[in-house]
């Protein structure tokens, strides 16, 4: 073995080597450093946008996403670096992904329901809704489930996949809302007469409002009366004011006006007769 | 038309607890569309003269300016509660509000311009507090007809 001014080829080879890894190791430090503030910029730039176009939810949900992303990828890159095959790694994540992506389907689907009703805001907190025949307030509004504040006052936490697939009514979208009121009087009576007694007790209640102007008519000729229907609009806030208050008042009205209103009679007919026997 | 409010005070702070209106018939109405409309007080009005004085009303000055060509027809004026103030004389049912300023700018649009109130020997209401965050703007828009 020669001599190269003082070295072997052997340390010379194994000092290169030495340099080269060193080196490998350098650009593998240099590439998670780099990704990590890379991830750090990113973040802080997405924050700055997103929180003031997006609810707050919907926008540390995609900022996490994009800033754990940003370091995986920098850590394969990383990891390429060192000559290692990412091929096997590669497909054994694509294994793994599925994997867990059906085990997690259920979280998942809450998971974009969520981010689509929190993006959508079809319901906000304060909202009085009817999801199905859950009717309540809603609480809290989370990616994962929505928490509704039911109207005997019990808390209800709903999957959002659940609220994302139901036929949904929020009751407090619009200020205004119309409620109808639906009354019965004998076919002998005057309906005119009833009519006006009607619009008396809707004009005096201070939250049927003016306009839009209220209705009342006869919507139909039943089976045993003439159907008076009274349609008014109230802020959406006092629907239940109205509705405790109103019902009882035209009842009450038209009974003290001497208007009759009918009950259901149903005669039972028997074949044939039946004897009564004195026990 | 003017309401009473009942408020209590508990550690300097006045916090309503009542409302009761001095008119017989409390009514509201819906001033726009029903989805993105104002719910708003109904008060009919009636033409007065300015100085004189109607108990449990205030007199409103209006001055309705029309910028546009054509003859128009107003049936109603939307207020704001948040600048509109309330000037009295003391021991008297004389109430004004400031100088109050329609101007017309189209077929159903118009601005409300809430002006200076009266000098000569009348005092300020003191607002209640929940109408006194900070008034950024002495106007309020009519969009929807008036």
């Amino acid at each position: 073995m020669g001599l190269l001014g003082g070295a072997t080829i052997v340390d010379i080879i194994s000092g290169s080597e030495t340099l080269a890894e060193f080196r490998q190791y350098t650009i593998l430090i240099l590439v998670i450093v780099a990704s990590l503030v890379i991830a750090h910029f990113v973040k802080k730039f997405l924050s700055r946008i997103l929180y003031t176009i997006l609810p707050r939810q919907i926008s540390e949900t995609i900022i996490k996403i994009v800033y754990y992303s940003i370091i995986f990828l920098g850590f394969m890159i990383a990891i390429g670096t060192l000559g290692i095959d990412l091929t096997t790694l590669v497909i054994a994540g694509g294994f793994a992904g599925i994997i867990v992506g059906l085990a997690l389907q259920p979280l998942l689907s809450n998971l974009f329901a969520g981010i689509y009703l929190l993006g959508e805001k079809s319901i906000v907190p304060g909202d009085h809704v009817l999801i199905d025949d859950i009717e309540g307030i809603i609480l809290e509004m989370s990616v994962m489930s929505t928490k509704i504040k039911t109207l005997d006052g019990v808390l209800l936490r709903i999957p959002n996949n659940k609220v994302f697939e139901s036929k949904l009514y929020n009751y407090s979208r619009f200020p205004v809302r119309r409620l109808e009121f639906s009354v019965s009087i004998a076919y002998k009576e005057d309906a005119d007469k009833a009519i006006s007694i009607i619009r008396r007790i809707v004009d005096d209640h201070p939250f049927v409002m003016l306009e839009p102007e209220p209705e009342i008519f006869v919507s139909a000729l039943g089976s045993s009366g003439v159907e008076i229907v009274a349609r008014v609009w109230v802020p959406s806030s006092e629907w239940y004011a109205v509705v405790r208050d109103l019902t009882w008042k035209i009842k009450k009205a038209l009974s003290d006006s001497g208007v009759e209103i009918p009950f259901m009679q149903v005669d039972v007919w028997l074949r044939t007769p039946i004897e009564i026997k004195r026990l | 038309m003017l309401d009473l409010a009942v408020y209590a005070l508990y550690n300097n702070n006045f916090n309503i607890i009542d409302i009761i209106p001095l008119h017989e018939k409390y009514k509201l109405v819906l001033y726009g569309t029903e989805q993105a409309g104002i719910i708003a007080r109904y008060c009919s009005l009636e033409l007065v003269e300015r100085e004189s004085y109607k108990e449990r009303y205030v007199i409103i000055p209006i001055k309705i300016r029309n910028e546009t060509r054509s003859i128009r027809e107003v049936n109603k004026i939307l207020l704001d509660a948040s600048p509109l103030k309330i000037f009295y004389k003391r021991g008297t049912w004389i109430a004004r509000t400031q100088e109050i300023e329609v101007n017309i700018l189209g077929s159903s649009t118009a601005i409300v311009l809430y002006g200076k109130g009266p000098q000569d020997g009348f005092e300020q209401l003191e607002d209640p507090p929940e109408l006194r965050p900070p008034r950024l703007l002495n106007r309020s828009d009519m969009m929807w007809g008036y």
